[in-house]
């Protein structure tokens, strides 16, 4: 076990080396480099400057080297807005999208799990065909729709919420709902077909042959065979849900990483998009792994490693 | 559709009996409905009454039925590999009837657990129960299957086809357990089997079902060497004969099972019976007295309707 645990965390830097070169790769397909680091109005002397600067003009395998080098040493670039190393500026705010998407992740749990058992267990019923239709509301939904109609509702109508920015609980339910309800949806889904295929297992009748009640069987016998499916789907989700996170730190003006890297983007401030990828993929990573081996505890079927 | 169509029978104290017949003739069905182990809102039961002892069952809330499941009455599955949960221990299962039914605390249950595994004669008894299922073979995953519907001591054990499954030495294997534990303890055994050959050596009644009906009903030895009822002798030709030439044909019997949905008004096997007539095609015939300790259902046998 600890054997596997050493090798999956040694794919780690694997996998951060294909991120930070798939970013190496976009850059260069997207036209000139050079004219992120530019303004608009840039002379043709001026921007030959800059690329001489920054080292475009390099043959490909020495930029490749040196990019490699200095995302080693995180070092990848000074920010254009704020003048300091871009990679400083992240960490801090990297807690912000961690509550963001915890607090969507237990949500979308919850709310999940909840629609997706009674879903289940009233299959063929008017709850069923109830929980059903809101659960492909809120998969079909996007994100950004959901968050405008959200603040439409509960901040501008009702004065409930507040529509952006941080700080007290209430803060946090809107952008947390809003993240959460796609996720809550898939979750709801998955449980509801995981349920309804363990019911129909022989083994729950032996259980119920022993003389237990439908309580014992749920809890017992049901539930962990229908969590290994639903942990999965939660498990894969929790990639989406950080990278959605971005989506509606954009609209919440929420302070976390995302929002952060999408203004950014529109200020084509191209160190902190590369700083923020690479910590993103970072955190997707570590979160997998620990799902992983969460998942294998939950199944005695799978052996991990050879 | 009518997957049992007014069946009636009886079973002692600490007897056993094998109800035998093809697949889809309502064996199994039958069986499941008198302790109510099918889903409920895809069957419907009814019957005049259902008795356990002095009790009749068939009015029993669910929960008061839910006290004889496991307890008084265990039944044991075809499929041993699916009728165990993959995600608890084998120990954890074995010992579930006696937390549902007693106050007995763990520690005690797991003892109990590994006498009946040792009476499942399963080596390494301890070791067993901190195992999973998909890490035994079926023999084994079969003996515990029998364990746990042993353990609260019940008065009948039903066997669903427990062989069907397994590999015929295995299968032997099996047979001589339910044989040894019969003899130790006083415990009723209903049989289900489509192969003749098993009940042979193991019950003392057999009850022959054919497309939801009883079609005979008698001692076992009876029914081997004295079947009365058509499709009975029909089953008894078609077992291939180890002693008979090797280039002779293997008898069957021609035709097919009736349609459950539509089942005839007359016998449900004249229309392949040897011996059918106009009668057997118009009225079906009831279960009926030939002797003390034998039964059929056939035309032929009542006196003065076929001459």
């Amino acid at each position: 076990m600890v054997k596997y645990f050493l090798y999956r965390v040694s794919l780690i830097p694997l996998i951060i080396l294909g991120v930070v070169t798939i970013v190496f790769i976009i850059l260069r397909l997207s036209g000139d480099p050079v004219s992120l680091f530019v303004g608009q109005d840039a002379t043709p002397a001026e921007i030959e400057e800059v690329r001489e600067e920054m080292g475009f003009n390099d043959p490909m395998i020495v930029q490749y080297g040196k990019y490699l080098g200095d995302v080693i040493r995180l070092d990848f670039g000074n920010s254009m807005r704020y003048g300091v190393p871009a990679f400083n500026l992240l960490p801090k705010r990297l807690p912000a999208t961690l509550q963001l998407a915890s607090f969507a992740l237990f949500i979308s749990i919850f709310i999940g799990i909840l629609f997706g058992t009674v879903s289940a267990l009233k299959q063929g019923t008017v709850l069923d065909a109830i929980c059903s239709t809101i659960t492909l509301i809120g998969q079909g939904a996007p994100v950004f729709w959901i968050g405008v109609m959200l603040i439409l509702l509960f901040s501008v109508k009702l004065k409930l919420l507040p529509a952006t920015g941080a700080g007290g609980i209430e803060h946090l339910i809107l952008p947390g709902f809003t993240l959460g309800i796609f996720f809550a949806a898939r979750v709801a889904r998955i449980t509801r077909a995981a349920i309804l295929d363990i019911i129909a297992q022989q083994y729950i009748w032996t259980a119920r042959a022993k003389g237990a009640d439908e309580k014992r069987v749920f809890t017992l016998h049901i539930a962990k065979n229908a969590a290994i499916s639903v942990i999965t789907i939660i498990g894969l989700s929790i990639p989406s849900l950080i990278g959605g996170a971005v989506m509606t730190e954009a609209i919440f003006n929420w302070p976390g990483i995302g929002g952060f890297i999408v203004t950014a983007v529109f200020n084509r401030d191209y160190a902190i998009v590369q700083a923020g990828v690479v910590i993103l993929a970072m955190t997707v990573a570590v979160t997998n792994i620990v799902v992983d081996f969460i998942y294998c505890y939950l199944d005695p079927r799978i052996k991990l490693g050879r | 559709m009518k997957a049992v169509n007014g069946i009636s029978y009886s079973l002692r104290k600490g007897e056993a009996l094998g109800i035998v017949g093809e697949s889809g003739c309502g064996k199994s069905v039958s069986v499941k409905s008198v302790i109510r182990l099918l889903p409920p809102k895809s069957v419907r039961i009814s019957a005049d009454y259902i008795r356990f002892f002095e009790r009749d069952i068939l009015d029993l809330s669910t929960r008061e039925l839910r006290k004889i499941l496991g307890n008084k009455i265990s039944m044991v599955f075809q499929d041993p590999m699916n009728s165990l949960n993959p995600v608890l221990t084998i120990g954890r299962q074995i010992i579930e009837p006696l937390i549902i039914h007693t106050d007995i605390s763990k520690d005690k249950a797991k003892k109990k657990a590994v006498e009946l595994l040792e009476l499942v004669k399963m080596p390494d008894a301890v070791k067993i129960l901190e195992c999973y299922p998909h890490e035994l073979s079926g023999g084994m995953q079969q003996r515990i299957m029998i364990a746990m519907a042993l353990i609260c001591s019940p008065e009948l054990l039903i066997a669903d086809e427990p062989t069907t499954a397994l590999d015929v030495t295995i299968q032997a294997q099996i047979i001589d357990l339910i044989k040894d534990l019969r003899n130790s303890l006083d415990m009723a055994l209903i049989w289900i089997s489509h192969d003749l050959g098993v009940v042979a050596g193991l019950v003392d009644r057999v009850i022959v079902m054919y497309a939801g009906c009883i079609v005979e009903e008698t001692l076992v030895d009876d029914l081997f060497y004295h079947p009365k009822h058509p499709y009975t002798k029909a089953l008894l030709k078609s077992l291939p004969c180890v002693e008979g030439r090797i280039d002779k044909k293997l008898e069957t019997i021609s035709g097919y099972p009736p349609d459950l949905i539509q089942l005839p008004k007359g016998c449900c096997f004249a229309e392949r019976c040897k011996y059918n007539s106009k009668l057997c095609i118009e009225k079906r015939p009831e279960l009926i007295q030939v002797s003390d300790t034998h039964k059929v259902a056939c035309w032929e046998y009542v006196k003065g309707v076929k001459q």
